[in-house]
């Protein structure tokens, strides 16, 4: 039994307009402490999958486990970090960071700490006062993170997290959210349109069809380093030896529509 | 040539001194603010007496007709007066009671039923063409029909004040909680919120500015109701007070009324103002 387990799951969105098939026939499992990359073409099905994963959208067709269990028993267990960070304006990065707590009302003393641990450790701590206007975008990010990670989740989405920022945040904020997963032993699954980003950040890449969205291919990553050793942490593994090939196999697979049936 | 190396030295003797260097132009642009500024004054206040004293002239020498139009001396008597016999502060005191409460509870209402439509949406779909039309009814050709269903008394003035800034109110606040960010509702639901923890955490606070901004439309607002609900249904307020003075022809009352209805609006538009600061 893995972790996390989907099968036959399919999607479609109704509205006036029209059916729109969005998902086909989805099914694959995450092992526990896995890191996953989704890739596909855009409007392919990406954010609807995650969406259903969470609990945002219905799960009609199909079904999805956690740990034996179907996923809606599981919804604390969650957490989900959105393209765009939306942190409120009106709260000081303290109080949006607080913002999951507060609503679960779990403001224990261990919480609080691990929030205050978190803030320092992403170099946030002189910042709890003030407004996310005054953040810089690599801030803003970092603080959703924080909001996601207080709540101590066993499973964490990523939507494109990192599209908002420039290359060199990007760099630095996928290595802190990767090390900061890893040491937990968390789960995650990361949409990115960034196949550089998937190889250097993943375990394990799957790629998508146009929509609907299939799976056409399950990639194992596994980066050497000249040294022989595996790459330290993510933005290292961009130098290392076959990182090459996957680019080039995974490229070809989003470039080559024509064998879909 | 000798002036300028002058400055250069004062310049430098500031900066010793720690003051910020102010340049030649920067100066010349403050004085010239500062010189707009007094011209704009000295005309309010040109334009004032001069319109005061026209009156006054006019009405001494009989050019105008001084029981038709009074003047300001008459008025100025009158408000004395009045002030002395208490009934300045008594009108005054009513009507400015009325706009209050007619004010918070158009800002309850409108709030509390903006909620409701904003949390059932099936509701809101079945009642904004209700609403739409019920705020583009002039609200004064309803006043009649709320004396003789309330009778004429007070809760027939709070009701038309009310109902002239309620509905817009209503429907300015739903627009306002609806254009809120989808992605902002789902965040919400993703850290385990429900609906409850969407209107506490996202649309309210998020709609402060909105509030408040009504909030002004809506203080006017209540004034021009309470005034229409005091012309109709009053034994008090200075609505009452202008109706009944011009019907046995006291234009002195009038116009003296009208003036004190000229204080309060701009000292609660100052209220308002100093409000929105904070
Ligand atoms: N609420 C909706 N109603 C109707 N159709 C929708 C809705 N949301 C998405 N779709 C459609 O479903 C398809 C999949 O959308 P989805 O957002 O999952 O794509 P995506 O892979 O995340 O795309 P991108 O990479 O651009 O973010 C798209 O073609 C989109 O047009
Ligand atoms: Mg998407």
């Amino acid at each position: 039994m893995s972790f996390l387990e989907i099968s036959d799951l399919n999607y479609s969105y109704h509205t006036k307009a029209g059916e729109t098939k969005a998902l086909s026939g989805i099914d694959f499992n995450v092992r526990k402490g896995e890191f996953l990359s989704i890739v596909g073409p855009s409007g392919c099905g990406k954010s609807t999958l995650l969406n259903i994963i969470a609990g945002l959208l219905p799960l009609r067709e199909g079904s999805i486990t956690m740990e034996g269990m179907p996923i809606k028993d599981h919804r604390d267990k969650i957490g989900y970090m959105l393209q765009k960070d939306h942190l409120l304006p009106w709260r000081t990065t303290e109080e949006n960071i607080l913002l999951g707590l507060e609503i679960n009302k779990i403001q224990t003393k261990e919480k609080l700490l691990l929030a205050e641990h978190l803030l320092k450790q992403y170099g946030l701590y002189e910042f709890r006062k003030v407004k996310p206007a005054e953040l810089s975008g690599g801030m803003k990010q970092r603080a959703a993170l924080i909001r996601t990670l207080v709540m101590e989740p066993e499973l964490l989405l990523l939507d494109e997290p990192f599209s908002a920022l420039d290359y060199q945040t990007r760099l630095s904020v996928a290595d802190d959210i990767y090390e900061i997963l890893k040491k937990e032993g968390k789960t995650a699954i990361l949409i990115t349109h960034d196949i550089a980003e998937a190889i250097s950040l993943s375990e394990r890449i799957i790629v998508l069809t146009r929509r609907p969205g299939r799976i056409k291919k399950e990639i194992e990553v596994s980066l050497t380093m000249e040294d022989g050793k595996k790459p330290s942490k993510p933005s290292e593994g961009r130098s290392a030896r076959e990182f090459a090939v996957y680019y080039q196999k995974i490229w070809k697979e989003l470039m080559n529509h024509d064998d879909e049936i | 040539m000798m002036m300028k190396s002058k400055q250069l030295i004062d310049g430098n003797l500031d900066r010793n001194r720690g003051i910020p260097e102010i340049s030649l132009a920067q100066k010349e642009y403050l004085q010239n603010c500062k010189r707009e500024r007094r011209f704009i004054r000295s005309w309010q206040w040109i334009i004032m007496i001069l319109f005061l004293g026209f009156w006054e002239v006019g009405a001494r020498t009989g050019f105008i007709n001084a029981f038709v139009f009074s003047s300001p001396s008459r008025v100025l008597d009158t408000v004395v007066s009045m002030a002395k016999d208490g009934s300045l502060w008594y009108h005054t005191g009513i009507t400015l009671a009325e706009t209050f409460l007619s004010f918070f509870l158009i800002l309850l209402l409108g709030i509390g039923i903006a909620v409701l439509l904003w949390w059932n949406t099936r509701l809101s779909g079945i009642l904004e063409p209700y609403l739409v039309m019920l705020n583009s009814l002039p609200k004064s050709a309803l006043a009649p029909v709320f004396i003789v269903w309330l009778g004429a008394n007070m809760k027939t003035i709070i009701v038309a004040a009310v109902s002239v800034a309620v509905f817009g109110t209503v429907l300015t606040l739903y627009h306002s909680f609806s254009e809120t960010e989808e992605d902002k509702l789902k965040l919400i639901i993703t850290l385990g919120g429900g609906k409850k923890d969407i209107l506490k955490k996202v649309i309210l606070p998020g709609n402060i500015p909105t509030v408040v901004s009504l909030m002004k439309v809506n203080l006017g607002l209540a004034l021009v109701g309470v005034i229409i609900g005091e012309f109709l249904a009053a034994k008090a307020g200075l609505g009452y007070l202008i109706i009944y003075a011009s019907q046995v022809f006291k234009l002195d009352i009038v116009i003296s009324s009208i003036f004190l209805l000229c204080v309060i609006s701009v000292l609660l538009y100052h209220a308002i103002a100093k409000l929105e600061k904070r």
